[in-house]
């Protein structure tokens, strides 16, 4: 062993980084960056403001983490936040008080989850193909049902989930943050979720150890579109608005942090500190590049080159962790 | 034949990874026309030296020599330029063209802008009968067997000027009784003067076709024997050191089989097109092999129990209650366990390390309200890894697709076992097992069957059915043919049965 460890080269010691570590390590870089450019980015008031605005894709991005280890993907999460945002707004406050259009709201967007879930398990249409279906058909059901008109949310107890404060912390960050632990256990320590490892890994070998596949791919995108929806209700309640093009591209922002965070769109791996770390890195990305005043066009390229850079270097570390083994 | 200089040497190769010495001065020479099988367990530096010889690795010391000249192989292109071909395990076709288009890829013959196809299947046609291959060059890869694409690839090799052709398990995803195709093409090689070696785990298929074989133990050479004067046995001491004992003694079965109560009854089972009205007992404690012929149904019988494979008619009984089986789920619920054939892509979850494959299927006396008690989970595993005698480097938290061929069947079987089935079925128990771990997993299957498991097992290996069970069926064209105690069963008997002659 000790042997081992002297002959090694040097140059290859790097692949031995535990991933997350690799990607914490990117974020301090990304934050020094901006905090050398940028003299407000590390004010206190600016780190609340990049809390803030976590919650949206973060809560969201649970769900695609689950999605993606099953190896399968879903793009109609921005859709779905968009439909329950323009559902609540529209029962509240005639028809329903805040609570229950809420509750409706997130009601909508489980049913388009357990739709999507149905269709792949029992038709047997790939889930790209499906989600990008459900991705088209309730954004544009969003628009019908508000005939494309913005609806006030004003009621200050529901503004309180998107805009409030707990000891100076974000409400929504807060509840972000047990969503992640209480996820983060049923992915680790749960059957359920151990079985949704064992179905992306190998669908063969999980059938035939008795895993009911179609019944975890249910709850599976049944839970993704709960918690799509709940995004959707903080983004209605920063809004102050359920409106029709809210939460537009969310499914791009959350499927990079996801992956980012080194779950495989291949499916069988993944884990959620590491979609909590690419959430922040990329919501921290956002925010320094609007502190340094780059066009909001840029910060679309800037995406894009950092999720081909992260991705490609975890590639790299693959490679010649492949090598390594012979 | 095999006289004069060698057409490839090999001497003193060394290599090691990071300070660890895997190939130490292995010297290996290879005659022209000759089919020399390289023998070693999985780890003996085998491959290696293959790797070494294509250019994939550089070596540390030692010489190649073709035709008593020195020669530097950099990389693999360096060997091809020698002549020298690889053909994998895993093979590279692309499943939607033509067997014509797979074998003239990049050269297809063309008329202007359009290919030439009547001169294409023409020179295909040359190709594949040079090697005696009545195969038509028309057919796509996708509706070829296994054995026909194989030996496409075969002979996409030669036809580039090959003199030397390394066949790494050529024969692992064969039925093995479509063998002798492959070895019509290796002897058509072989006459033209081109070298083989033949690298397979599997002895009898060394004893057909190789001429001697080399065996590599622990990155050291052992020796080279002519195949004609040595027995398998002889062979199988040289790979494990030590000698190798298959199945036990009569002792073990059970002595009033036909009296205990079957755990496993099968009655009348058909499937329309694939097997009918087959009848099967399986007593607690009991080991039933099924052999059958390629193609004969014997595997779908299991996937039927199972309920992979739909069925027709026909019932099946656990402990002689009538049980409906209609998918994997059901048939767990009902206390049977499956070890499929190919156990890396449906036994084993390769991502998952050993514990969370082992408890796969058994979860309830190991969680409460679905969340894993991982004292106990801990305890159930390192359990059943101390009584397989499962060997892993680091711990059960060893990821599975690091463990062998033999203790990655053992964490299939100890899955079953947690799981508390009552009836096991297993498919080609092990295929692509090292033969040491093979008396291993005998063993095992037979401790098990004396604590009262009822063991059905499928095989198309003749001395495996013989050696493990204590009953044997054989199946022809999905039908019961033969019925042997091990005291009747010899292997005349049971081929006879199984290529449908009567009894």
């Amino acid at each position: 062993m000790l042997q081992e460890t002297i002959s090694r080269p040097a140059r290859l010691s790097f692949i031995k980084i535990n991933p997350t570590v690799a990607l914490l390590v990117a974020f301090a870089l990304t934050c020094l960056l901006f905090g050398a450019f940028a003299p407000t980015f590390f004010s206190l008031d600016n780190v609340i403001t990049i809390a803030g605005t976590l919650a949206v894709v973060g809560i969201s991005a649970i769900g695609m983490t689950m999605i993606l280890i099953t190896g399968g993907v879903d793009l109609s999460v921005g859709s779905v936040a968009a439909l329950t945002g323009v559902t609540t707004s529209l029962l509240w406050p005639s028809v329903l008080p805040i609570w229950l259009a809420a509750g409706v709201g997130l009601l909508a967007g489980l049913l388009v989850g357990l739709f999507n879930g149905l269709v792949i398990t029992r038709l047997r249409i790939n889930p790209l193909i499906t989600t990008l279906a459900t991705y088209s058909a309730v954004r544009g059901l969003a628009f019908v049902i508000s005939g494309s008109q913005d609806n006030q949310l004003g009621d200050p107890g529901f503004q309180f989930l998107g805009r409030g404060n707990l000891l100076g912390i974000p409400f929504s960050l807060i509840l972000m943050l047990v969503l992640y632990l209480l996820f983060y256990f049923v992915l680790r320590h749960t059957r359920f979720g151990r079985n949704l490892f064992a179905i992306g890994g190998s669908p063969d070998a999980a059938r035939l150890a008795g895993i009911n596949i179609r019944w975890h791919l249910l709850v599976a995108y049944g839970l993704c579109g709960l918690l799509s929806a709940l995004s959707g209700l903080v983004s209605a309640s920063q809004l102050a608005a359920g409106r029709p093009q809210a939460a537009f591209g969310l499914e791009f922002a959350v499927i990079a942090a996801v992956v980012l965070g080194g779950t495989s769109l291949a499916g069988g791996k993944g884990n959620l500190l590491g979609t909590l770390i690419g959430v922040v890195l990329l919501r921290t990305l956002d925010n320094g590049l609007i502190q340094l005043n780059v066009s909001s066009f840029y910060q679309d390229v800037a995406r894009g080159v950092v999720l081909l850079l992260t991705v490609g270097i975890d590639q790299l570390r693959l490679k010649l962790e492949k090598a390594r083994q012979k | 034949m095999i006289d004069g200089t060698p057409l490839l040497q090999m001497k003193d190769i060394e290599k090691s990874f990071y300070g660890v010495r895997v190939l130490d001065r292995v010297s290996l020479e290879l005659q022209r026309g000759e089919v020399l099988a390289l023998l070693g367990e999985n780890g003996a530096g085998k491959s290696t030296l293959i790797k070494i010889l294509n250019g994939d690795y550089q070596k540390d010391g030692g010489a190649i020599l073709i035709d008593a000249n020195p020669v530097q192989i950099n990389q693999p292109r360096d060997a091809e330029a020698l002549g020298i071909r690889m053909i994998y395990q895993e093979q590279h076709y692309a499943p939607e063209l033509s067997v014509t288009e797979n074998l003239l890829m990049g050269h297809l013959p063309s008329r202007g802008l359009l290919i030439d196809w009547k001169k294409a299947h023409e020179q295909a046609r040359e190709q594949l009968t040079l090697l005696k291959v009545a195969l038509e060059p028309t057919r796509l890869m996708l509706n070829l067997s296994v054995v026909e694409r194989q030996i496409v690839e075969v002979v996409k090799t030669i036809a580039s000027n090959a003199r030397i052709i390394v066949m790494d398990e050529p024969t692992a995803a064969f039925p093995p009784n479509e063998v002798a195709l492959l070895f019509g093409a290796i002897r058509a090689l072989v006459k033209q003067g081109i070298s083989i070696i033949y690298i397979s785990h599997r002895l009898d298929e060394i004893a057909q076709i190789a001429d001697r074989a080399t065996v590599l133990r622990d990155g050291k050479l052992v020796g080279t024997r002519r195949v004609a004067e040595v027995t398998q046995r002889d062979l199988v001491q040289m790979m494990v050191g030590h000698e190798v004992t298959r199945g036990t003694s009569d002792a073990s079965i059970p002595s009033s089989t036909s009296a205990t109560e079957a755990a496993l009854s099968v009655n009348k089972l058909t499937r329309a097109g694939r097997f009918s009205d087959i009848d099967i007992q399986v007593g607690r404690g009991e080991i039933v092999g099924i052999f059958g012929l390629l193609g004969a149904g014997h595997e779908m019988i299991i996937d039927a129990l199972f309920g992979e494979v739909p069925i027709d008619s026909g019932t099946i009984a656990i402990d002689g209650s009538t049980v409906s089986i209609t998918n994997p789920r059901e048939a767990r619920r009902a206390g049977i366990g499956l070890v499929p054939a190919d156990r890396k892509v449906q036994g084993l979850v390769l991502d998952m390390n050993v514990r969370e494959n082992v408890t796969l299927s058994n979860w309830k006396p190991l969680s409460r309200w679905g969340i894993f008690r991982r004292r106990a989970e801990q305890q159930h595993v390192q359990d059943w890894i101390n009584r397989l005698g499962i060997r892993m480097a680091g711990g059960m938290a060893t990821k599975i697709r690091f463990l062998s061929g033999g203790n990655q069947q053992k964490v299939v079987l100890a899955r079953w076992l947690e799981a508390n089935v009552k009836v096991l079925l297993l498919n080609e128990p092990t295929w692509g097992v090292d033969v040491g771990a093979r008396g291993d997993i005998y063993k095992q299957l037979e401790g098990l069957a004396a604590q009262g498991l009822a063991i059905l097992l499928v095989s198309s290996d003749l001395d495996e059915v013989l050696s493990v069970s204590h009953r044997m069926l054989t199946v022809y064209k999905g039908r019961l043919t033969g019925h042997f105690s091990r005291a009747e069963a010899t292997r005349d008997g049971l081929l006879h049965a199984a290529a449908g002659g009567t009894l």
